[in-house]
């Protein structure tokens, strides 16, 4: 052994050993180095003599030590055990991870599109999800003949991105007397337009076999009853301004 | 398969080929663990979630792994460690039973023998000789101890002198587990501790 300190101080260092858990650290981390070097015929105790002295003043560091040593010695004879009930691993690291989810400005704009007299609207099955209204806490109470449409599906509404031209707002209800249908509601309100001057703006709905166009009231909206909820993911709307 | 076939087949851009080196990968992981953790309740479960977290680690930092004919080995060694780490979180870090059997079983048959001692060791040790040699631990403890600290012996010298006495072969590691133990029945013996000018 080639190391400065005499065999005394040696004995003093192992018999005084911090067994602290930062000297542990330190052990534990560089104990398959000792390990290997003690196997491959190294002068393990030159190489790592501050290891050496504390695996003889800490069991448990020591312990440890057994196990990796043990561990070395049946995988260089290969006799490691044999598991009785051996399980597939989960590989679904290996899998690439998704890319960012597009938030829901990001579908409005690829959703909405300026005209050059008007702003069109196409929904689709990506972005129906993000437009389900938050959970009412309590029932809304609706003056009587509007109950038929209470429960709202869908709300949108365009100021949501900047770059959108003719603000439009759109709110889908479910027909209660015709569950499979919807009432859908466009609301267009133009810069510089205000009540009553929203009246007589032309809005188009359109689906695959169906198309139907309404002029707004004057507080700029167009109602339109009777559009199967299956087919919303399709929905095509187009406002003439 | 070789390390290095491994190691390759670990980073095929073949889904296929790339799973099945990691299933067997996994595998193998399992069982190092397990001799790790043998003595422990539910042994197999915690080595195969030893082996699951050494997967994903792996993977995470195979450019790490310079060598790739070492692969097998630095893949068991992140495997070994995790399998130590989980010891050492549940304060189950103690010495296997398999290393207590084996040591004690030697020492007795090590008690059974009359060895002639012949002691080489440095100048100026002979106090820390007399008073090793009436310390209160075995015969076999103070050969042990006077062979590291006065003699400068390695394990292995030591495990050779032991396997001659007790006529099987003793592991080095099984000279570290003794040892061990004797230098913390040492740590509280006043005489030694007054010879190195030492306080509890």
């Amino acid at each position: 052994m080639a190391d400065e300190i005499t065999p005394r101080e040696r004995m003093r260092d192992a018999l005084q050993n911090k067994t602290d858990k930062a000297a542990c650290d330190g052990c534990l981390s560089r104990l398959e180095e000792y390990v290997a070097a003690q196997l491959d015929g190294r002068d393990y105790l030159s190489l790592f003599p501050e290891i050496a002295i504390h695996l003889d003043g800490c069991l448990q560091c020591a312990a440890a030590y057994a196990r990796l040593y043990r561990l070395e010695l049946a995988a260089a004879t290969a006799t490691l055990p044999q598991l009785q009930q051996p399980r597939l691993p989960d590989l679904a690291f290996l899998q690439p991870a998704p890319g960012p989810q597009p938030t829901l400005p990001d579908l409005l704009r690829a959703a909405i599109s300026q005209l050059k007299n008007g702003v069109r609207l196409q929904l689709s099955a990506g972005l129906l999800p993000h437009l389900q209204p938050p959970p009412a806490l309590s029932p809304t109470r609706t003056p009587a003949g509007e109950e038929r449409y209470a429960e709202q599906l869908y709300m949108l509404d365009s100021s949501e991105i900047s770059d959108s031209e003719g603000l439009l707002k759109l709110a889908v209800y479910r027909d209660e007397q015709q569950p499979q249908d919807c009432l859908v509601e466009v609301t267009v309100t133009p810069p510089g337009r205000t009540w009553p001057l929203l009246a007589g703006i032309l809005v188009a709905l359109e689906l695959p076999n169906l198309r139907r166009e309404q002029r707004t009231n004057p507080w700029g909206a167009a109602a339109f009853a009777q559009v199967p909820i299956a087919e919303l993911d399709k929905l095509l709307v187009e406002v003439q301004i | 398969m070789d390390s290095t076939t491994w190691f390759t087949a670990c980073q095929d851009r073949d889904s296929q080929v790339q799973a099945s080196a990691y299933t067997d990968l996994f595998a193998y992981l399992s069982r190092a663990a397990l001799h790790i953790l043998s003595d422990q309740p539910e042994a197999e479960a915690l080595a195969q979630d030893c082996a699951q977290i050494a997967l994903v680690r792996i993977h995470q930092r195979l450019d790490d792994c310079r060598e790739p004919a070492a692969f097998r080995t630095w893949a068991r060694q992140i495997v070994s460690n995790l399998a130590i780490d989980t010891l050492r979180r549940r304060s189950r870090l103690t010495f296997a039973a398999q290393d207590e059997l084996e040591a004690a079983l030697e020492e007795a048959a090590a008690e059974q023998t009359s060895p002639e001692e012949e002691v080489t060791m440095s100048t100026g040790l002979s106090d820390l000789y007399v008073a090793i040699q009436s310390a209160p631990i075995s015969d076999r403890s103070r050969r042990l101890v006077i062979g590291r600290y006065l003699q400068e012996l390695a394990d292995e010298p030591l495990a050779q002198i032991e396997s001659d006495l007790v006529g099987k072969a003793v592991l080095p590691s099984h000279i570290q587990v003794t040892r061990a133990k004797n230098m913390a029945k040492l740590r509280t013996w006043e005489p030694l501790l007054t010879l190195l000018e030492l306080t509890r």
